[in-house]
């Protein structure tokens, strides 16, 4: 009776829910949309309606990058594809969104199959 | 025999009682120190974790660091530093070094006497000076002069010393610099190790104590940051809660420091209780306001925001209010802020020559049923009802329940109105067939049946003047002629038709009885139907349902329970329901699922929401509460009050521009917005484009798409000339923005640069990814074949350089481009002007 006071510590039985990564993806999957899907599409294929089918290069396939490539996917986003050696035609959004909101897009696009 | 008193012996049961004692004293000390200070053991977690990290990077920087790129270059430093010593320590460099210092010294020790003797001067000076003042004789006055030629002799050569002291300063300097400047360099390598260490022994020695925010302005002291340690942190130490850090750090905490705002203002809780996670949280019974949790903390934004629509992190509160304002909660439910606003549906006085009798009762039974965005929600009535309260609506027309059949389609005028229909983009607005309906701010009815709804005569006029039935309508007045009203009529009749409908409809009149028109008055005073409605001879009456949200009776009983986020559980009608709802947010989410569930002959209406449309309402509801917080914590929405004026405001109330169009934070967000339009565009262009709207963008918009049939583009409403002079000089003259530079100055400005190199910059950076020229490029932004014809040199200039100050939202991005290369594209696109 006297011990049934002693709870078992919440340490060691940590809660399954991760707040701070369903926030990231929400956001990513706003800023994606506003930003991103006129050229690489709803899912991230690479086929956005918006895109010119004059032009011969397609947009990358979003949807085929593992987690290990998020900090090349994060540099992309930042400093524009020509800094990655491809094509000038994703431009450096540093300057419209803070790295914070890259980051969620980055999560975002990790979500995406 | 018994024992006496004296001589019994409670030994044993003093033994016992002290044990007891002993025992109860340890569980006391126990339970204190452990059970009820959970807060410890997380502390001391945290301090683990996060030592844990810091020890990783520090290996990490270790391992670099013992690298052999960075011990190479390392060694090099060292090898270099160790030369500028030796350096600096040989004979000739030291006694130089010596000699200055000497020198030095000496300078200062002169300076120091000379500075005296200046002391001295002055203090006489001044005395002499005070002196001369009072009386004024003569030999005072050369006495003050020949001070002051000694005090300016004394200036100078202070002035000398001191320069000869900072340049020997310089020298000593120099000769220190070798060695200062390589022992700073090689100190940064090891610099960020020192600092991990240095952090890894702060958690260490962490002290394991309480953390607390008082709150005196809010009435509150949160002591949530001693369990969730690095809520406030940026770097994040785990992803297990409580040791998460804050999610969107820069949107929330960034805004509202935590140690002004604390935690509990948002999230809610039992900021003081300290002694278990549910007690901290307000699980418990009888603490009224819960954590509230996920989205529903958007709920505290309306606590200090009166405007949330746009604000960043308050997007599902925001589009619960949308909601509310949508589907007009208003109508029924008093709720503060909201007394005013006009009545969401339609005018019902003329409804006998409107609609068809068969349809409406259709309707009224199951608004749903007729196309499923109806905003009307389903009450549940049963047939007789239903035509009771459509013979009493009819009863204000006419005497007898009548229907017009299908028309007999003449196909030559069917052609005609479809193209018309066509041409005049009636789907922007109009929801038809699956198709359109694209602005979301104002509704449109859905044309899907309409053929089947509304009788011709009745269609005829409407398109004639919407306002003269309507005159709140945001439907602008076409100015058809009467062949094209016609020819319109006869595609919506024709087209629209909803044969199932048909069959149901009455071949003869039949008269509308007295019993039945009774029956109808008291349904719809029972349901307050003329809530949402106008309808004659009810205008003044008065709304039926309960307060969501009363304002200004802070503190009594009354704001308590009528707003609705801070009534107390114990008041909700949970009777029937009281297995599945347990607490506050679960009755609002039942009650706006099955309104009618809690007891019998309750009169709300079943809207079906969807679970989106929930979020919202419920985030929204959970934020209508009685609680203020002091006025600096406030943030005002201040409204433009823009209005137009003059022939301007005729034109725009005729033609309902700002049904799409906004000007000055008043209007749609549909189509762009004109606040600078004056400066935006050419004014040739302007008058051409009002007479005779073109498409600008293919496939428009910067946020998500919507599928429509064809292109969208600006309606083509008929001007005449004299009201395209009106629009053209308001935008010219009204529809300014100081920050774009005029034509001259531009003129002047690009003088020097070369298209060549602009379009050079163009094809560098880009933009057709985005934009087409021709046929060459992307269809995200306009086209911009003749963006020279259609945009002002200024504007074009403003916009490259920076989008987002233009075009807030824009999907744009920003270059950072210098002025020159700016000006260089400015100078291409001002050269490309199209065919005419």
């Amino acid at each position: 009776m006297i011990f049934t006071g002693c709870s078992s510590s919440k340490i060691d039985d940590p809660a399954t829910e991760k707040p701070t990564y369903r926030f990231s993806i929400k956001e990513g999957k706003r800023l994606f949309h506003h930003l991103c899907f006129p050229c690489h599409g709803e899912g991230g294929k690479g086929d956005g309606i918006h895109w010119a089918s004059a032009i011969d290069i397609t947009p990358a396939d979003l949807s085929k990058f593992t987690p290990a490539e998020s900090s090349r996917i994060f540099q992309t986003i930042k400093y524009g594809s020509e800094a990655q050696g491809k094509s000038n035609l994703c431009p450096p959004w540093q300057n419209n969104i803070s790295d914070e909101e890259i980051g969620y897009i980055v999560a975002y696009i990790g979500t995406l199959k | 025999m018994k024992k006496r008193e004296e001589e019994k012996s409670y030994a044993l049961l003093f033994l016992a009682a002290v044990i007891l004692l002993i025992i109860t004293f340890l569980w006391v000390i126990w339970w204190e120190t452990k059970t009820l200070r959970p807060w410890k053991d997380y502390q001391e977690k945290y301090s683990d974790l996060a030592a844990e990290q810091l020890e990783r990077r520090l290996e990490r920087k270790s391992e670099e660091f013992s690298s052999d790129k960075v011990q190479k270059v390392y060694t090099d430093l060292k090898q270099a530093l160790e030369k500028a010593k030796r350096e600096f320590e040989s004979d000739a460099v030291q006694t130089e070094h010596k000699k200055t210092i000497r020198k030095l010294e000496e300078v200062s020790d002169e300076l120091k006497m000379v500075h005296h003797d200046f002391q001295k001067l002055r203090a006489r000076s001044l005395v002499e000076g005070h002196k001369n003042f009072e009386h004024g004789k003569e030999e005072d006055k050369h006495t003050t002069a020949g001070l002051d030629e000694e005090i300016a002799t004394l200036d100078e050569k202070i002035e000398e010393l001191e320069s000869r002291k900072r340049s020997y300063k310089a020298e000593i300097a120099k000769m220190n610099a070798p060695v200062a400047e390589l022992t700073g360099k090689l100190n940064q390598f090891t610099a960020d190790v020192d600092t991990l260490r240095r952090q890894i022994g702060f958690y260490s020695t962490q002290k394991r104590e309480i953390k607390q925010i008082h709150l005196p302005d809010l009435a509150r002291t949160d002591r949530c940051p001693s369990c969730h340690i690095g809520i406030d942190e940026g770097n994040k130490v785990s992803s297990v809660e409580p040791f998460t850090a804050h999610p969107g750090r820069e949107i929330f905490l960034g805004r509202h420091d935590i140690s002004r705002f604390g935690c509990t203002s948002c999230h809610r809780g039992q900021g003081r209780a300290t002694s278990s996670v549910k007690k901290g949280h307000g699980d418990t019974k009888h603490w009224d306001f819960p954590m509230l949790r996920g989205d529903d903390v958007q709920a505290s934004c309306l606590l200090c925001h009166e405007k949330v629509k746009g604000l960043r992190g308050a997007e599902t509160v925001s589009s619960g209010l949308e909601t509310l304002e949508r589907k007009g909660c208003f109508g029924c439910h008093k709720i503060a802020g909201y007394e005013n606003r006009p009545k969401i549906g339609p005018v019902l006085s003329g409804l006998g020559t409107k609609v068809n009798y068969t349809w409406e009762v259709k309707w009224l039974k199951d608004p749903k049923s007729v196309f499923p965005a109806a905003r009307m929600p389903k009450f549940g009535f049963s047939d007789d009802e239903s035509r009771a309260i459509t013979d009493y609506l009819f009863k204000l027309n006419t005497d007898f329940r009548t229907d017009t059949p299908a028309i007999k389609v003449d196909w030559g005028l069917y052609d005609k109105g479809k193209i018309l229909f066509r041409e005049s983009r009636c789907s922007i607005c109009h929801r038809s067939k699956n198709r359109g309906g694209a602005i979301k701010d104002i509704y449109a009815p859905d044309l899907t049946r309409v053929g089947s709804k509304v009788r011709i005569a009745w269609l005829k006029k409407w398109l004639r003047d919407p306002q003269d039935y309507f005159p709140k309508t945001r439907m602008p007045v076409y100015r058809f002629t009467d062949e094209e009203i016609s020819a319109l009529a006869e595609y919506i009749m024709g087209e629209f038709v909803d044969f199932d409908l048909e069959d149901e409809k009455f071949e003869e009149k039949e008269l509308i009885g007295e019993e039945q028109m009774r029956l109808g008055a008291r349904l719809i005073e029972k349901y307050g139907c003329f809530g949402c409605h106008d309808i004659k001879g009810m205008e003044k009456a008065v709304t039926i349902g309960p307060y969501l949200k009363k304002k200004d009776v802070v503190n009594k009983i009354g704001a308590e329970i009528s707003s609705i986020g801070s009534k107390p559980f114990e008041r909700f009608d949970t009777d029937k329901v009281a297995d599945k709802v347990k607490n506050r947010r679960s009755y609002l989410s039942m009650k706006l699922k099955s309104p009618r569930v809690f007891r019998d002959r309750l009169l709300m209406p079943n809207f079906g929401f969807t679970e989106k449309e929930m979020d919202g309402l419920l985030a929204m509801l959970l934020g209508f509460t009685a609680e203020e917080v002091p006025s600096w914590y406030k943030v005002r929405d201040v409204p433009s009050g823009y209005k137009p004026a003059g022939d301007f405001a005729k034109i725009v109330n005729e033609f309902k521009c700002l049904t799409c169009h906004s000007i000055k934070g008043v209007g749609g967000g549909f189509a762009p917005d004109l606040s600078f339009e004056g400066s935006k565009v050419k004014v040739a262009w302007l008058r051409d484009f009002v007479k005779k709207p073109d498409i600008i963008r293919p496939m428009l918009k910067q946020m998500p798409h919507f599928k429509l049939g064809g292109n969208i583009g600006m309606v083509r409403l008929h001007f005449s000339d004299d009201e395209v002079t009106a629009i053209v000089n308001y935008f010219r003259i009204v529809l300014v923005s100081d920050d774009i530079p005029d034509d001259h100055e531009m003129k002047e400005k690009l003088e020097n640069f070369s298209a060549a190199e602009g379009k050079e910059l163009f094809r560098k950076k880009g933009c057709f990814a985005c934009h087409q020229i021709g046929s060459d490029g992307g269809a995200v932004g306009p086209n911009l074949s003749s963006v020279g014809s259609r945009l002002r040199p200024g504007y074009l200039f403003m916009h490259v350089k920076d989008p987002q100050k233009m075009v807030p939202g824009a999907v744009e991005p920003r270059y950072n481009m210098s002025d020159q290369e700016v000006l260089k594209i400015t100078k291409y696109l001002v050269n490309l002007q199209g065919q005419k």
